[in-house]
Parts: C-alpha cells; structure tokens; sequence
C-alpha cells in the first residue's frame, strides 16, 4: 500500500472540504429578519403534524414543525407567503397579510402517495420516470406459500421470470429479468449479498433454501423492478442483471394499530411418475430377462401373491402441514413512527423429514427532525430446516431418498424378519428408502440486517444523507449418515458440520439537491458507496463413531485418523462513486442522466475501475394539447433510455495465479504438493451491457385501462468468459473477454377495471417474450459444430429418434452394429472428405447429428390476475404461465429404461410396457438393450413439452360485520388454494420443479386464516 | 446548529471526495499467491510433486484402476460385468464416443511439467544437488506422460513452452519427434535419477522401464529393428543389480511386502489419503471376509474364465487368481463356494485378487500400493525381444524359466520350439500368465499384430475383419480435432 499517497489524498479531500465550507458559508449568509410568525399545522382530524416544513416563499427561510406542530418563523415582510409541504399531505400557501399566528389545516394527498415510486438511491413520482420500472405493491403480491418474497412475484410482473426450482419447504427460487442472470436484491436501499449456503460434507446434499427467506413477505410495503439500463446504471457492476428494490412497511402516524393474523393449510403431493406394482414389476423383470436370454427371476406363485408390493414413495410421505401467523403494530403520534413486526412460519414438508421453520421480527423507526430525518430498520430472521437426502444423478448407495423410493424394488418389505431395514439381495449397494430417512440433514440460519439512515438538510432545496448498514448471515449446517445407510455402515458412522458467513457492510455518503424553478424541476445527487462481503467457512467433521445416538454432538469421538477440519475465507468488495440528475421543463419534457465509478479488486492495476453511465428522456404526450384534443388518453408518455451496466462476477484466481494445494503420497508419507489448476489471465477487464428501451406509458377510458410496452434490446460485450483450450496448453479453459451476446425482448402489461361499481373488478395482465442469443460468437467459446451460430444460448440439442427398428430388415446402413428393437436415429449432419463439419448426413451416426430440439427457457411467458370486490366479498387468483419451452424429462427417461431392469431389477414407470419386445415390435419405446449409436436415452423420444399454465393461487375472502365486537376493528376470513390447476403436456413430474431425475414432489396447498385488526 | 451542518458536510465530502483506493488491493486468505512461491526447497518438492497428480487419484488415471485395467478391458483377458465398458470390449469406440479419455490429463499434465521445470531451474536458493534430482524428477514424468499418450493414440502436439501462446495451432508431432523426444528424456532423466527413492517417486529404474516399454510400442508403430533396443534397456535395468523376483508370487504384492525389490514403480496408497479401490473394484457381492474386515463390492470386472482355463492347475500363479470365494451358507458360517455357481449362467470370469484385504480399510480404500511396473517384466520383455532378434536362443528360455520355476511349473526346454514364431506366442501366453491384469495385454496383443484377430474371435460386434489395425492406436477425441483443425486423426477413424 502506498501510504504516503494516500495520505496526500486525504490532506487534498480536507483542503477541498475547507474551500467548500467557506462558499457554503457564505451562501447560508442571510439578513436579519423582522416578523416572527408562529401557529400550528393539524391534520383535519386535529391531529398534531410534526415535521412539516414551514418556508418562506422566494427564500432560504424554512424550518419545520416541532412536537405538538407548532412552529416559529421569521418573515421578510407582511406580504411574505409562507409554504408548509408535508409528504402525502397537499401543499399549502398562506399569505401572511400582518398575521402573526397561523394556524393550517393539511388535508392528506392520497393520490401523490401512490405516484411515489422507489429507484435506487432515491425516489421519484412516477410521473416523472423516464427509466423502466415495474411496482407492486403489498396488495398485489401473489399470496404464497413460499417464506420467500420472490415467490410473490411469480407471473406479476412483464420481463420477470420467477422459477420454482423444487417444491422443498423453504428451497429456492430462480429470478431472472429480462432474461438475465440472478438480479441484485436491495432491502429499504441496502444492497444483499444473497447470502451463503453449505455443504453436508456427506454424498447427499439437499437443496439449499432461498437466501432471500430471512425477509418477510408481510412486511413488505412494496416491490420496485429496476428493468432498463435508464434505472440500472446506477448500480453500476451489479446492475447488469436488473434489480429488485424490496421497500419495508413504515410506521404509520396515528394511534397504535395491531394487525394479527394466521393461515394454516395442509399440503398434498401432485404429479408423480406412474410406477408399476409389486406383480407388474416382477412379470417385467421375467419377460425382459427372457427376451436375453437368461432365466426368470421371479415364480408366478410369489409374483400372485404380493398384489402391489410396497409402495416405497407412500412410506416415505405424509401430509404437509402449512402455518404462517403474523403480528404487527405500527404508529406513533409524536415526531417518531414505529412499525414492529413478528413472524411464525411453520412447514412441514410432504416428504418425511423435510421441514421449514421461521422466526422473524422487525423494527423500523423513523424520526423526523426540524432539519433532519433518521430511520433506522432492522430485521433479524432465525430460519430452520431439516431436508432430506438428496443428490442427484448420485447411484447405488449414493442414490437420494427420493430417486431409491421410486426405484426400489416394490417386492422387497420395509423390513426383513428380523425387523432391520431389508435390502435387495440382487443389489446389496442400494440402501432400503426408508432407512434413508434416517440420515441428517439441518441447517440453522441466523440472518441479521440493519441499516440506518440520516438526512440532514443544509440549504433549500438540499440534503446530505449517510447510511451505515450491515448484513450478517451465518449458516450452520449439521448433518449424520448412522449405520442403517449403506454409506453410513461402510464408513460407521458419518458426521459433519460446517458453518458458512457472510459480513456485509457498506457505507454510503450523498449530497441531494431537490427543487423546483418555475417551469423547470431538478432532482439530483451525488454519493459514493463502499461495500464489502467477507466470507468465511469452516468445517470439520469425521466417520467412525463408537455410536449413531449422538449424532454430530461429539465429533470427537470419531477417529482420529479420519476426522478432518477446513477453513476457508475471502473478501469481495467494491468502491464506487455515483450521481443521478432528473430535469424536468413544464412537467412534460424529462431527462436523466446517471454514473456509477465502480472499483474492484479482482482486477489488476489499471482495469480496476470502469465508469457506467446512462441516459433518458420521457415526452409527458398527456400535457400537449393536440393530446389533449383528442380526448382519448388520460396518460401518455413516450420513453427512451440509453445506458451500460456491468459484472465482474469471476474469481480473484481467474487474474491471479492462485496455487492450489493438495498432498501425494510416497513411501506411506503425506507430502504437500501445489501447483496451478487454472490459467489466468492478468489483463481481464469488467464485462459490459450496453441497454437501449423505448417505452410508452399510457392510460385510456379516463384510466380505466392503464398498460406500459417497452422494447429492449441488451448487447453484452467482453463477455467474462472461460474459453476452451487445447489440453496442449496445459489447461482446458483460459478466462478471457470475449465476444458479444445479444437479449432482446418486448413486454407489456395491461390493467383493466372492468367495474367499478359496487362490484369492483380488476384485472392485470402481462406478456413478454425475450431472446438470448450470440451477437458475435467466438469459435474459440463454443467448438461444438453443430450449434448454429444464431442459436438461443439456452438451446437443447439431441439425437432425432425417427423410430425403432422393428426386425432386422430395417437396420439402417448408418447404424450397422443396431439392432431390432433400438432406436433409428437420423443421420442429419457429418463431415466431408477433409473432416469438415456440413449439413448434410454422411451415412454415420455421431455427436454431429445432434440437432436444436428447442430451448429451455420458456420463449414467451404471460400472467393473468383478477381481483373481484362485491360488499363484504373478495375473490381473486392468478394465473402463471411459460410458453414454448421444452425439457429433458430426466426422470421419464431414467424410468422408462429397461436396461436397468435386468442391470440393476430395479423399480420403472407404467411407460415401459410400451417398448418394443420380439412380441411388439410395433412399439414407440426402444426394447432398452444399449445402443451403440447416438444416445439412449439423452434424445428427441425422451425431450418434451415443458410449457404450463398455472393457476398459481385462488383465495376468497369475507370481511366478518365486527361493529359489535369490542376491541376488534375488523375481521377477515379467507380460505386459499395454491397451486391448484396446472395444464401441461410434460410427462411425470411437475413441469416447473420436476425437471431433475429426483425432484421433490410439488404440492398443492388448502388453506384457511384470519387477520385481525385491533 | 450551523457547525453541525458544516461538520456533516464535511463528513460527507471527506468520503466523496478522498475515496479509498488502496481498499483495493487484492486480498488472498487462503490461498498461496504467485509472489510467494519457489523460494525454499519446501516449495520446490511441492511444486514438483504436484506433477504426481494424475498417478495418485482413487481411481482413474495411472494408477492400477485406470490406465492399465482400461486398456485390459478392450482384450480377451477382462471383462467387465456391467454395461459399463461395452464400447472397449465391443470395439465399438469412435472419435465421439468412447469409454476413456487418456488424451487430455496426460497431455495437461506434460504440458504443465514445463513451467515446472522452468521454475525449478529459475531457483536461485537451490543446491545445485537438489536441483538436479528435481529437475530430473520432472523431466521423467513429462516425458511419462508423453509415454501414455504414444501407448494408446500415438504422437500429439509436443508442446514444451513454458508459457504456451492458447492461439497458437501446432499439429501432431511425428512419430519420429515424438519417440525422438521421449527417449532423449528418459534417457537424461534416468542418467540423473537415483537408484532409490520413496515408493511412488521417480528412480532410475523407473525410467529405464518406461523407456523400454515405449521401445516396445515402436516396435510395432516405427520398426521391428527396435527390439534391439527393447532387450538392451532391459539388459540395463538388470544390470544395475537392484531388482530381483521374490520367491513368492503372491507376496509381490502383500501389505507387509510393499517396496520389494521385485518392483520397479509404484503407486503408494495410505487408505484414509488416496487408498486403493482394486479390491472393492472386483470383490463379488457375495464376498464374505474370513476375518470379517468390513468391504465394500462393487463386482466391476473378472478374469475371463477362457484365460483361467489355459492356466496349469498346479501354477502357484492362481492363488492370485479366485474361483472360489468365502460365502456365508445359511448357518452362517463361512465356506468356500464356486464363483460359477454363485454367478448363474452369465458367469463371466474369476476374480482378480493380486490385492487382497486390509483390516484398516477406510471405506472402499485400501493401503495397498499399486504395483504398475515390476522386474518379471523385464525378464519377459528381454526373452521376447531376443527372439525376434535372433530367434529360439538359450538367453531368453533361461530368462523364462526363471518365472515359471517361482510358479512352481517344469522348466521349458529350447527343443520345444522348433521357430521364432512359435517361441514368441510361448512368450506371449507366458506373459499373459504371469502378468495377467496388470495391463500388458493390449500392448502385447498390438505388438504381434493379434488385437483384431483375437477381437473377432470373442465375436466383439464392432470388428469383423480380423486383418483391421486401425484399432491398434485409439481415436483422438473428436473435440480436440474440432478446437484445433491442423490435428489429423489417425488413420481408419
């Protein structure tokens, strides 16, 4: 470090400060004033507001109400007029005329309050925006029945795609906009880190639970979706993937008020493969063993008998149960408002073994001061869960609980006579499901988040502000594989535990400058931002334990020679400068510029900083009189923005050659070996996105019909990336800026009030399409010849099945070796006499012929809502849908495949009775012998459908007549169904959770609740 | 009121304005950056060992489960018991699909030695002693995996720059600069190794042996006339009087005889680090330990009972070798039982047992080291090699015979055969015998231009002339062809 340059920079900062300090001075400089004037500001319930500003029209004059909402000021002269603005209340002025005491009465401005829209580092009117930004507030989130807000998004929002990934209690969500990455979650403006997970130790992992479960969907007051680059730029590196503004409730003024209220549901399990029975399964295993050959397994007397067998998914599951309960109270009638709030959130999982639990509770204060506002939020979240063994892909005595239960043999009992769990004698590697119940798996969050915010107000118009927050998550994950396992009795006993944290703390400094000047507003600001994530992990564990009774208690009890312990830490954090400047002529001509300076480390000296800017303009179409005229728009406004953001989401080992450590063996003595795994690449540079969107706001019938269209078109250059190599440069992949990628996409949302009268009904709908595909592809990314070059980056290519060959006469000549009852693939693509890949087929069946099947990201989605009022009534659902995406169904291929019949006599789906056998040869399904071409199973037969449209939630509601009732003021009931239709071609599983070969069921959920307001 | 607006001013201008640049220097905790490296001997061990990499995993690579087991599996010798390696043993591997990639970690790993020898001799606080032997440690392993490559797909790029440019595209050495290179290195490297070093390290021995094994691959690939220098490198590795056969076929690779001196590389395995997995490799589910060590049995592969039936039943060499496993009969004591009978019809083979049970099994891990390369070896490789010089002679029944006398068989007498020809499928069958499953075969097979024919004749549905030597070297990875167009591939493919 260089502290000598350092030190000069910081006597220049002072020196700066001091010239400042002297021309502010000389600003605040005023005249003596001559007429005091003092009153009182109420609301028009007599109440007392506190904080209002109090302004003397065409000066610097100003000062704000105290406690009871009296104030003082001194005027210029009788014909002054004073100004008293108050947020959500209409401004008011009132001429002096020689009065010394006025008193005034604000009447609150509902209409301004819902215009108020939340952008990074600030707020605005929604009028006024000229950048993309979706809102949503509380009472139009989806009511789920995830812990996690992201849920409450799904199908709300155009250009938000929300991914269930499992239907594990408390497991994750994917969000992307716009078709990018995991966007950036910002709580009340501080920026999260996601959090961390960690790992079991063991061969099973169960999926990890959203990082974003430590908020409360209930406390929150409303969603922004930061879209386009007009609204992003300001995030700078961590923008590039749009992002989520999360804005908490805040004390309302006002006398204490006390919402109580409690859902309770039971879950059930949908969509599941549809697996043979005990006999059905033991016949198959005889004609399959005949068809090679070999002799039956199984007698018919044995087969007659067992009827269905073991049903090892229902040993494994029960009834889910669902209960949320929220408290909160919020108020405060002084110069300070609270809201405080609690959360109970209780999940018990289909699955045996699989839970969710949460406790959370929150404080949000807030202080206004005469020239001064402080708030301070804080929420702590303790979150608990017990998952269940999975590990996908994993097999034999790896194989998760979920995948042996549908695999396992149905004529074997859950227990042999002498009570142990009884296992496959044909296949003694594979553990018995229900002992894998057995097996540990807990995770204990502790997530605390508090920010705190100071304003001051220096001169008319402008204000300093300083937040200081912290995040820190701490994941304990504890788990134990005991004896009854195959994995747990080969190793006696497994135990482990490992402890992941992230410290997230930023500072953040501004200056912001807010006035009107007859015709022209401005709004602006100038900050910097210092953030960092210090993350550390330990862990430590061991095998061999005298007893499984005591669990990870006693890791000390393990053997010595094979307990283990690791630690592990790294920082990442950013510097960054940031301003934004909102100009708006006459309420009708708007523009914006933004700029984010981010800094790094994880670039080398040189390349660590990079500047983002952007900017926007709007055109207020609804203030032009040829508008006007034609008396048809209630709102229209024409946007355009331009802007960058960036990421710089690789390792500190990708510009640095990190060397990685390991040890080797000679003569039966450990050595440390070290030596680099990867090639870096020194002169790495930011990766940026360049986002241009035009966009039209409008309302039509006097508002009754609202809807936004943006298009937008993203072009992602210096794509970070981990190029192949030839191995003869020692390593497969080099990191390096490469090439360009495009996303393109349209959205639009419409919201439609088709009654308004004493039955209200509304609607909200959206559509959006996106694209992702390469701008200029690089060979040197993708060598695989037969992607075409304008292909969407999340193609699913695979062998064509065109059929089966019935009998020996059909072999094709490009698939010599095959035989009948295997798939025909076509021969699409090959290679000329030089090896050249061309399209055209070469008489051999290779990789080349794999072909586009479609894309796993859906190409279009829409939502639908619909909320419908009618006198004490409310009924509403929404609907989710993604078009136009397909899957490999993993499962549906993995137990439709008879070969493991024979291999493994193990447990398959109803589906395999449709292969092809000497008998059928008629069939649609390939007899399940190996094939030497293409691929088995990884092919078109085996890719379906994945589209789906959902009803995601259906809730009525009553509010119960409660005059009579002391104490309560009111009184809802509901009764909720979530997840209760879905229509889909794909086969199986779910077609959103059921992707993988050994998802966790989905579940529907019926639930009942009451909110009580005192 | 006013000097607290000034001093939060000031607090907000202070960060604005001076910001912290130098926050941004990088931060490694756990890891060991570049600039504090190949200083002390420490590091050069370490950074030299690391080229060791592809010799000590579980399974895989050089140990006795990878490249040797692999290489068997597409031979009339092992067979596996799963689907798993039906393209090797059908023949039916292709450029796309293939059961082994033995191209790119070794080629990685060669590649990588460069910097490695560069840096060792960049050292500065280094004896000159140390030096040597590093460097010479090196150079042997580059050259070994080079070796690999040459065994199975024949020459590759021969990259040996440092600091290799990614976008640069070379072509496939020839044979002669390859093999050129190779021998030049192994013959430097076994100048400046040691006689001895810790089990699993690089010796003298040890690169004599790879170069005659490679001398041997020429032999086929280059000329015949390489047999010359097949049976004098292996005349060298016996004339530095250090190995010798043990006495008991079976002990060459006992827990309480590991470091022998009958073998000249292994790989050194402590079970709770980087065990061996042979025995959970081949064990029959039904397996039940005599002396009740826990074991895992995953019943992978078996000896072909075709090969088992040619062995003479008094050859002392079976012990190693399982027909019969200890089973638990309904009382539940222990018994021997046939492994044909327990298999059913589908019975593929016996079972390899050269390592056999560890009471500190960790797992499916074991301590036994992995014999890859021993001296019988060499006495078999030179008997083979003379005769294809000079025919039938006197030397190599001698070299023979010392063999089959330690099997407890009749020596073989130079009267019995009658031409080279006959000698040499002697030899042939002689080492099958003695080196069953320890990955000679295929080399052997391809040497006498017998890999095809004896494919056909087991009915591999991949081959059906039995004359087809494309087979004899593998397809080079189609994806490696597709990134860097100026490699061929070779011939047939």
């Amino acid at each position: 470090m260089d502290n000598k340059r350092f030190t000069y920079r910081k006597v220049g900062a002072l020196l700066f400060i001091v010239i400042i300090f002297s021309s502010l001075k000389m600003s605040f400089a005023r005249q003596d004033q001559d007429i005091k004037v003092t009153g009182k500001v109420t609301d028009k319930m007599g109440q007392p507001l506190i904080g209002v500003s109090v302004t003397i029209k065409g000066t610097n004059t100003s000062t704000a109400t105290a406690e009871s909402g009296l104030y003082s000021i001194n005027a210029v002269d009788a014909k002054s007029i004073i100004v008293f603005t108050y947020i959500g209340f209409v401004r008011k002025e009132m001429p002096l005329a020689g009065q010394n005491l006025i008193n005034v009465t604000l009447l609150e401005d509902s209409q301004s309050l819902e215009e108020v829209v939340v952008t990074g580092y600030g707020t605005q009117k929604r009028s006024d925006l000229t950048g993309s930004i979706a809102s949503i507030p509380a009472e139009q989130l989806l009511k789920s029945v995830s812990p996690t807000p992201q849920a409450a998004l799904a199908g709300k929002v155009a250009g938000v795609r929300i991914d269930q990934r499992t239907a594990q209690p408390g497991a994750g969500m994917s969000m992307s906009i716009r078709g990018g990455g995991s966007p950036l979650i910002v709580i009340d403006g501080f920026p999260n880190s996601g959090g961390v997970t960690a790992g079991t130790g063991n061969n099973y992992n169960s999926p990890s639970p959203d990082g974003f479960n430590f908020v409360n969907p209930d406390d929150i007051e409303s969603i922004e979706i930061l879209k386009d680059a007009a609204a992003t730029s300001i995030y700078g590196a961590r923008g590039s993937n749009g992002v989520v503004l999360i804005t908490t409730k805040k004390g309302k003024r006002g006398k204490a008020q006390i919402n109580f209220s409690s859902k309770l549901g039971v879950q059930n399990r949908i969509n599941d493969v549809n697996l043979l029975g005990g006999k059905q399964f033991g016949t198959q295993v005889n004609e399959f063993r005949q068809f090679l050959g070999q002799q039956p397994l199984y007698e018919n007397d044995f087969l007659n008998g067992i009827g269905e067998g073991t049903n090892w998914v229902s040993e494994i599951s029960r009834d889910g149960i669902y209960n949320d309960n929220q408290i909160n109270m919020s108020g405060g009638e002084g110069r300070t408002q609270y809201y405080i709030s609690g959360n109970l959130y209780d999940n018990r999982g289909v699955i045996k073994n699989s839970d969710f639990k949460k406790y959370s509770g929150r404080v949000n204060l807030n202080h206004v001061g005469e020239k001064y506002r402080v708030s301070i939020n804080a929420n702590y979240a303790l979150l608990k869960n017990n998952g269940i063994s999975s590990n996908t892909g994993g097999q034999n005595e790896n194989a998760s609980l979920l995948q042996l239960a549908r695999q396992f043999s149905p004529l074997i009992p859950v227990r042999d006579a002498d009570g142990a769990y009884a296992i496959n004698p044909n296949v003694q590697l594979l553990a018995n499901p229900v002992s894998m119940l057995e097996v540990t798996d807990y995770q204990e969050t502790n997530n605390l988040l508090s920010n705190a915010s100071v304003e001051y107000d220096l001169a008319k118009g402008l204000f300093g502000r300083v937040e200081v927050g912290l995040e820190n998550q701490m994941v304990e994950r504890s788990s134990y594989v005991p004896r009854s396992t195959v994995n747990g009795a080969r190793l006696s006993g497994q135990a482990n535990i490992s402890d992941n944290s992230v410290n997230n703390t930023r500072l953040l400094t501004s200056l912001n400058f807010k006035r009107d000047f007859s015709k022209h507003s401005i709004n602006s600001l100038i900050g910097y931002e210092n953030q960092s994530y210090l993350y550390k992990g330990r862990s430590l564990g061991g095998t061999d334990f005298p007893t499984d009774a005591l669990l990870y208690y006693n890791l000390g009890l393990g053997n010595p020679e094979t307990n283990y312990v690791g630690s592990s830490q790294s920082r990442v954090k950013w510097v960054s400068y940031l301003g934004r400047a909102n100009y708006a002529y006459n309420n009708k001509y708007l523009l914006t510029a933004t700029f984010r300076y981010d800094g790094s480390p994880k670039f080398q000296e040189g390349n660590r900083f990079k500047f983002y800017p952007s900017v926007s303009a709007g055109w207020r179409l609804e203030e032009e009189n040829f508008i006007k005229n034609l008396n048809t728009f209630s709102q229209l406004k024409l946007r355009a923005s331009w802007g960058q953001t960036g990421q710089d989401n690789f390792n500190l080992g990708d510009a640095i050659p990190l060397l990685g450590l390991s040890k080797i063996v000679f003569g039966n003595q450990e050595y440390f070996a070290a030596g680099q795994n990867n090639l870096t690449n020194p002169n790495l540079q930011w990766q940026t996105t360049t986002e241009t969107n035009v966009g039209l706001d409008f309302g039509i019938f006097n508002s009754r019909l609202t809807g936004t269209f943006d298009v937008y078109s993203r072009i992602i250059s210096d794509l970070l990336f981990r190029r192949a190599t030839d191995p003869e440069k020692g390593y497969t992949n080099a990191p390096v800026n490469l090439g360009k990628q495009a996303n393109k996409g349209w959205e639009l949302s419409l919201d439609y009030k088709v009654l308004t009268g004493r039955v209200k009904w509304n609607t909200a709908f959206n559509v959006f399409q996106n694209t992702y595909s390469w701008a200029d592809r690089q060979d040197k990314v993708t060598p695989l010849l037969y992607r075409g070059e304008n292909d969407p980056l999340d193609a699913i290519y695979a062998y064509k099945v065109t059929g089966v060959i019935k009998d020996a006469s059909q072999v094709p000549s490009s698939m010599p070796n095959a035989k009948p009852g295997m798939w025909i693939f076509e021969d699409i693509n090959g290679r000329d006499a030089n090896g050249n890949f061309v399209n055209q087929p070469d008489g051999k069946i290779t990789s080349d012929d794999q072909v586009y099947m479609g894309t796993s990201q859906p190409r279009w989605n829409w939502g639908f809502s619909s909320y419908l009022d009618y006198k004490r009534f409310n009924f509403n659902f929404a609907v989710q849908a993604m078009m136009d995406r397909k899957a490999y169904n993993n499962a549906r291929a993995y137990f439709a495949w008879p070969y493991r019949l024979v291999d493994a006599y193990q447990n398959m789906s109803a589906e395999v009775l449709e292969r092809w056998t000497p008998a059928n040869t008629n069939a649609p399904l390939a007899s399940g012998e190996t094939n030497p071409y293409g691929d088995a199973t990884y092919n078109s037969y085996f890719i379906d459908d994945a589209s789906f449209v959902r009803i995601k939630n259906i809730t009525l509601s009553y509010q119960v007549p409660v005059k009579k009732i002391i104490a309560i003021n009111s009184l809802n009931i509901f009764l909720d169904v979530n997840n209760p239709v879905t229509i889909t071609k794909y086969n199986g599983y779910d077609p959103e959770t059921g992707l993988s070969l050994d998802p966790y069921p989905n579940v529907r959920t019926y639930s009942i609740g009451i909110n009580v307001g005192l | 009121m006013k000097n607290c607006k000034i001093l939060f001013l000031a607090f907000i201008l202070y960060f604005t304005v001076s910001g912290c640049e130098n926050a941004l220097e990088p931060e490694t905790f756990d890891a060991i950056g570049p600039t504090n490296f190949w200083k002390t001997k420490a590091d050069a061990d370490a950074g030299m060992f690391y080229l060791y990499g592809w010799f000590q995993p579980e399974w895989g690579g050089m140990s006795a489960t990878g490249v040797p087991v692999r290489m068997d599996l597409t031979t009339d010798e092992l067979k596996g018991t799963r689907n798993d390696y039906n393209r090797s043993e059908n023949f039916l591997w292709t450029s796309t699909q293939y059961d082994n990639d033995f191209y790119t970690e070794p080629l990685q790993m060669a590649v990588r030695a460069n910097k490695v020898i560069d840096n060792l001799e960049k050292m500065e606080s280094l004896s000159a002693d140390d030096k040597k032997l590093l460097v010479a440690e090196a150079r042997c392993l580059r050259a070994w995996y080079y070796a690999i490559i040459y065994d199975i797909y024949g020459p590759s790029v021969l990259e040996l720059s440092a600091e290799p440019n990614i976008d640069e595209k070379k072509s496939r050495a020839t044979e002669d600069e390859f093999t050129k290179f190779i021998i030049d290195e192994l013959t430097a490297a076994a100048n400046d190794l040691p006689l001895q070093q810790a089990t699993g390290r690089m010796t003298k021995g040890a690169a004599l042996m790879r170069l005659m094994k490679t001398y041997m691959v020429m032999t086929r690939f280059v000329d015949k006339s390489y047999y010359n220098q097949v049976a004098e490198t292996a005349k060298k590795i016996m004339d530095l009087g250090y190995y010798n056969l043990q006495d008991s076929y079976e002990r060459i690779w006992a827990l309480d005889n590991e470091g022998n001196k009958e073998i000249i590389f292994a790989v050194s395995r402590i079970a709770t680090r980087n065990g061996s997995n042979w025995l959970a490799h081949v064990l029959p589910a039904q397996y039940e330990s005599p002396e009740g060590n826990p074991l895992q049995k995953w019943n992978v592969y078996r000896l072909r009972w075709d090969v088992y039936d040619t062995f003479d039943p008094s050859d002392k060499r079976l012990k190693t070798i399982l027909s019969k496993i200890p089973v638990k009969d309904s009382q539940g004591t222990i018994i021997y039982q046939d492994v044909k009978v327990i298999d059913g019809n589908n019975s593929v083979g016996a079972v390899p047992f050269k390592y056999g049970e560890d009471p500190n099994i960790n797992g499916q891990a074991t301590n036994y080291d992995e014999v890859i390369y021993r001296y019988a070896d060499v006495l078999l490789a030179r008997a083979e090699a003379l005769n294809e010089i000079q025919g039938p002679n006197n030397e190599s029944i001698t070299l023979i015979n010392q063999v089959r006398q330690r099997a407890g068989l009749a020596a073989s007498n130079l009267s019995e055969f009658s031409s080279k020809e006959t000698f040499a499928m002697r030899i042939l069958q002689e080492r099958q015998w003695e080196l069953a499953f320890e990955g000679v075969r295929r080399d052997d097979l391809i040497r006498h231009g017998l890999y095809a024919k004896k494919a056909v004749e087991r009915a591999a549905t991949g081959i059906s002339n039995p004359g087809d030597t494309h087979f004899d070297r593998m397809p080079i990875p189609q994806y490696i062809l597709d990134r860097n167009t100026n490699i061929t591939q070779n011939p047939g493919y």
